[in-house]
């Protein structure tokens, strides 16, 4: 008996080591690399965790590791202090930094429309939003300044800028006539607190001549000079799991929340999957916006130049980066 | 049958109303003895009223008749019709017997 | 054997069905009515319970404001030094178990311009009390919901709940109170007090709330958010909202619509946790503005009702089975014997006269019909007795009637012809008697050489005292007629016979019965008939040729034997050869058919014209009898019919030895 299980023994031992030396091989040949997304886990990056659970990444050769976002978290930062090779932003961001120096290179525009909305009740006086003059307002900062203030400039109005924190409480209990809010995000959290379509009043400003595309797949000029093809998979992978994301929807939203949960980001399924699924309209298109949708992945110039128009009007830069020099994707 | 009777002079005026039948028959036998021990024994009968008559009627009458006779009296017949009259007739009772036309006639007698 | 299915089976079945239907009436109506009264009240209890609840919170959370307030008052009173503020924010923590944390948090370089964030915050800690600063480029607290809201909207404020990471991952709430001064003439924000309060007493006071079985307490956030609810995972992950999309609940939406908005109410829906059908009671908590439900689930709630039915049901049940019982054996107990006295019954029908009947202990109805059938069991005993022995003596009568009925036909002369040798006429007569024995008579004999004798009669009466009669009235004609023959030198005289016969017939005629009677003499030789007719039908001649039937005219004299002392007379005509006489008695002219129409005189005569050409006297006899009876057309004969024919066929016709 014993003879015989020391022979098992032996076997498994050689199988297992064949076994590592085989992976380890595998392993050896994958590259390392980190994406880091510009806010904390949620339906609006599925493409990645979606890809990343379906070895989309690995597939190419790429062992990914994702660095979420967070209220203290700068992906462009996270990129430039070297924690991460790649990042997410919106595409003002990416040109504005662009435009201030960074080395940014865009690999892929994913968001096509914008999905930034300005937010009334409907019970507001306000119909006209040139009524907003002198009334509270509430803003996020950073790149979701832009917009606003590119239409307060077009309308000629100075509303009372109120900064909006992560919580819509304030314009709940009406301490703000407006809000800002994403349509994939605070639209859902709205009708999640009990606001019915008909309460609300929103503003697209996509509607308002600023539609301007939003997420986008970046990386440092050194990134794309050192290993170009890194950038062209990790960018193919991206889309290949955006794209199975959009045609399995209750799989990603498993895969979403498995990892909001393991995260600790407090959510629920109803909101990630209208979160999916308006990712898949500023993404796709939805056919209702008059706006052109360029195909997933390609950087329209014509948007380009209207973003870049509008932050130099905004005197948020000074120089216009070339286009060339800034979306480097290419890809078809 | 209905009898309804009426003393007239020395006579028992007997008025007789029905069918004389074989079943009927003893009643009139019956009605005249009932007289015939009261005394009574010359009889009147006005068969005016009668409709019909048997030869049990005959029967009934001639055996009154005999006791009438056997009592020391007699027994006439008045007021005869119809069919009645025509069977005292062929039968030849009406030679029997003291048959009259009319009461008077029958009370009238000695 | 239907009988006693039917009757049994009918009144059991109609007993039980009338107290089927007043057990379920019972059962339902008084479960609907337990229903409702139970329903109510525990709606009651739901209520009061849920009131109960909020009270309780409350008493903890209403007070809490009072504090930060009060420190908000001093702020603007400006009496607070920074040392004071420290001391008392940890007076405010001595004094209060319920606050976690207090702090003063002042408008950005509002308490110096050099010093963008002043914010003096004490907290408990397991080591104790701590202070610290709030305040820094990671916590601009200028721009979270405590500080921005109440500064914004001018008013005290309850955040939403929270987890506190630095409080151990308790449960939060703040509750923060703006204060303000004058700035050049104008009221301004200065800051905001807040006090921090655990709220996990809160959660478990709820989380404790037992109602039934699977009934459970659920607390929303003025957002909607469940700050506690049964499920796992739902708390702070979803609102009532989110959980109505995901459930396509559109009920839930408005209920939780409601909830947010302070309604107060009952209402009953479905749970989505349990899936159970219940009662949900909300109400506000009004120092928060969040909202407490309670759920019922309806099956526990009518536990106690189901429970009252199935005992109620069972209880009916029980007891109709017993009723069942009851009614079938007492059923059986009336049919059974009723049964029996069927069988009895039916075995006395097929001729079991002594067949025992049931016994009937009972002294009911059933008891009286078994009595009275004895009874009628002996009458028919008795009956049948007498019967039999009445059936007996009319057999014998029957026997001996029909010995009377030859007899009477016997003493009849019966040989057709009479007298074959001679052939001066030819004669036939028949005898149908009504019953077996009868009245008629006819008669015929030879009376002399030259002389025949020919009678008919009729006594009064039918049966066997005329038949009796019939026999001496015949016989004694016969006699009179035989001893009279040598007498007269001139002939027979039928009217002295008559007078002799009739005198005899008188005499001790205790019966006062009479006879009628045709006798006639014919002499052969001269066709010279003699006749007398006491009371009788008038003979019909009809004469050779074509002369009309005519009535003998012969004269109407009394009935004979009736009374002594009646001379008849003789009355003559003569025959000429092929005359025939038909002699008849009033059977035949007084034949009734069922149209109560009489035979006739006229009809006879047509019949006797009718058959004129007639082969000879048996023929026409035989046919008058047969017309007679088809006449009568199935009328039962109520007198005797009798028919006698002779035709005179003259002296020369075959004299032959007749005259022996």
């Amino acid at each position: 008996m014993t003879k015989y299980i020391g022979t098992t023994r032996a076997a498994l031992v050689a199988f297992f080591a064949l076994f590592c030396m085989y992976g380890t091989a595998q392993a050896a040949e994958l590259k390392h690399a980190t994406l880091a997304l510009q806010w904390l886990p949620q339906a609006q990056f599925a493409g990645y965790y979606v890809a990343q659970a379906k070895g989309y990444y690995q597939d190419v050769g790429v062992d990914l590791t994702i660095r979420p976002g967070g209220p203290d978290i700068v992906a462009s930062r996270e990129m430039t202090e070297g924690r991460a090779q790649f990042a997410t932003m919106f595409l003002s961001t990416g040109v504005e930094l662009r435009a201030k120096g960074m080395p940014l290179a865009h690999l892929s525009q994913l968001v096509q429309h914008s999905a930034l909305l300005l937010i009334l009740k409907a019970t507001s006086p306000v119909h006209d939003l040139k009524d907003l003059n002198g009334r509270p307002v509430g803003l996020w900062d950073n790149e979701f300044q832009l917009q606003p203030r590119a239409l307060f400039h077009r309308l000629g109005i100075t509303p009372r800028i109120v900064p909006q924190s992560g919580s819509l409480a304030l314009f709940l209990l009406g301490g703000v006539e407006a809000a800002s809010g994403m349509w994939y995000n605070e639209y859902h959290t709205l009708l999640a607190s009990g606001l019915d379509p008909k309460d609300m009043r929103v503003f697209f400003y996509r509607d308002l001549g600023l539609d301007f595309p939003e997420d986008g797949l970046y990386t440092l000029d050194s990134t794309l000079k050192a290993d170009p093809e890194l950038c062209r998979a990790v960018v193919a992978a991206s889309l290949r799991g955006w794209q199975y994301a959009f045609d399995h929807e209750e799989e990603a939203l498993k895969i979403i929340m498995d990892r909001m949960h393991k995260d600790k980001v407090s959510t629920n399924l109803a909101h990630q999957r209208f979160m999916l699924r308006r990712m898949r309209d500023v993404m796709l298109g939805d056919g209702k916006t008059g706006n052109h949708t360029p195909p997933l992945g390609h950087l329209d110039q014509g948007d380009y130049d209207r973003v870049a128009a509008a932050l130099l009007e905004q005197k948020m830069i000074q120089a216009k980066p070339a286009f060339t020099e800034f979306s480097r994707g290419g890809t078809r | 049958m209905e009898f309804t009777s009426e003393k007239s002079g020395a006579f028992l005026l007997l008025m007789v109303k029905g069918r004389m039948d074989t079943i009927t028959a003893p009643e009139f036998e019956a009605e005249c003895v009932k007289w015939l021990e009261t005394g009574e024994i010359r009889l009147v009968a006005d068969l005016s009223g009668l409709e019909y008559i048997s030869s049990a009627g005959l029967r009934s009458i001639l055996s009154t008749a005999k006791k009438c006779k056997a009592k020391g009296g007699d027994i006439a017949f008045c007021n005869l019709s119809g069919i009645v009259a025509e069977v005292f007739s062929v039968s030849g009772f009406s030679t029997l017997l003291p048959v009259l036309e009319t009461r008077e006639q029958a009370l009238g007698r000695s | 054997m239907h009988l006693p299915r039917g009757l049994s089976f009918r009144l059991a079945a109609s007993i039980l069905s009338a107290t089927a239907v007043v057990f379920v009436l019972i059962t339902a109506v008084t479960y609907q009515m337990a229903r409702e009264a139970l329903l109510n009240g525990a709606n009651d209890n739901l209520k009061n319970l849920t009131r109960a609840t909020v009270n309780r919170i409350e008493s903890v959370l209403a007070p809490v404001l009072r504090v930060p307030r009060g420190v908000a008052y001093e702020m603007e009173e400006g009496t607070l030094s920074e040392a004071g503020m420290w001391q008392r924010e940890r007076r405010v923590l001595d004094d209060n178990a319920e606050i976690y944390g207090m702090a003063i948090a002042f408008e950005p370089f509002g308490r110096s311009k050099s010093q963008e964030y002043f914010a003096p915050y004490t907290y408990r800690s397991p080591l104790g009390p701590m202070q610290t600063n709030l305040g820094g480029p990671a916590y601009r607290y200028q721009y979270m919901d405590w500080y921005q809201i109440p500064r914004e909207l001018g008013h005290p404020i309850w955040s939403e709940p929270y987890y506190d990471q630095g409080g151990g991952n308790a449960l939060m709430a703040t509750c923060s109170v703006p204060f303000y001064h004058m700035v050049e003439g104008k009221r301004q924000v200065a800051g905001v007090v807040t006090a921090d309060v655990s709220l996990q007493w809160l959660k478990r006071l709820v989380d404790s709330v037992m109602v039934l079985n699977t009934g459970y307490a659920f607390l929303l956030t003025s957002t909607g958010t469940y700050v506690t609810h049964p499920a796992e995972g739902v708390p702070f992950n979803e609102t009532i909202f989110s959980r109505a999309e995901e459930h396509n609940d559109a009920n839930l939406r408005s209920i939780g619509q409601d909830m947010i908005r302070g309604g107060s109410r009952l209402v009953e829906t479905t749970s989505l946790h349990t899936g159970k059908r219940g009662f949900l009671c909300y109400a506000p908590l009004p120092s928060t503005g969040w909202s407490l439900a309670v759920f019922a689930p309806r099956d526990e709630l009518l536990a106690e009702v189901n429970r009252l039915s199935l005992v109620t049901g069972g209880l009916s049940a029980g007891g109709f089975l017993i009723l069942a019982i009851i009614v079938i054996s007492l059923s059986r107990t009336i049919i059974s014997p009723l049964r029996r006295l069927a069988g009895a019954a039916r075995a006395v029908a097929e001729g079991d006269l002594a067949a025992p009947l049931p016994e009937v202990r009972t002294h009911d109805e059933v008891r009286e019909l078994a009595d009275s059938f004895a009874h009628m069991q002996g009458s028919l005993a008795t009956y049948i007795k007498d019967l039999t022995v009445a059936t007996a003596s009319r057999e014998r009568m029957e026997s001996e009637l029909r010995i009377a009925h030859d007899i009477q036909m016997g003493i009849l002369p019966k040989l057709f012809p009479p007298f074959p040798d001679c052939g001066e006429f030819d004669l036939h007569a028949t005898l149908n008697p009504a019953r077996e024995v009868g009245g008629d008579f006819y008669d015929f004999f030879r009376a002399g050489e030259d002389w025949f004798c020919f009678v008919i009669g009729d006594v009064s009466g039918k049966g066997v005292p005329a038949a009796f009669y019939m026999a001496v009235a015949k016989t004694l004609i016969k006699a009179v007629a035989e001893s009279t023959k040598k007498d007269l030198a001139a002939g027979p005289d039928p009217g002295s016979i008559m007078t002799r016969a009739s005198n005899d017939l008188a005499q001790d005629n205790e019966s006062c019965m009479f006879v009628t009677i045709f006798c006639a003499m014919l002499n052969m030789r001269t066709g010279e008939v003699r006749s007398a007719c006491a009371g009788h039908n008038p003979p019909l001649l009809l004469p050779a040729g074509t002369g009309p039937a005519q009535w003998l005219p012969v004269p109407r004299q009394p009935v004979a034997g009736a009374m002594e002392g009646v001379e008849y007379s003789t009355a003559s005509f003569t025959m000429a050869p092929g005359d025939t006489l038909l002699l008849y008695t009033d059977g035949v002219t007084e034949a009734m058919n069922p149209a109560q129409e009489l035979y006739g005189e006229e009809r006879l005569s047509h019949f006797a014209e009718s058959k004129r050409g007639f082969v000879n006297a048996r023929a026409m006899v035989e046919e008058l009898e047969r017309d007679v009876t088809a006449f009568a057309n199935g009328a039962e004969q109520s007198d005797d019919i009798t028919i006698l024919a002779l035709r005179y066929l003259g002296a020369n016709h075959d004299a032959g030895n007749c005259r022996a």
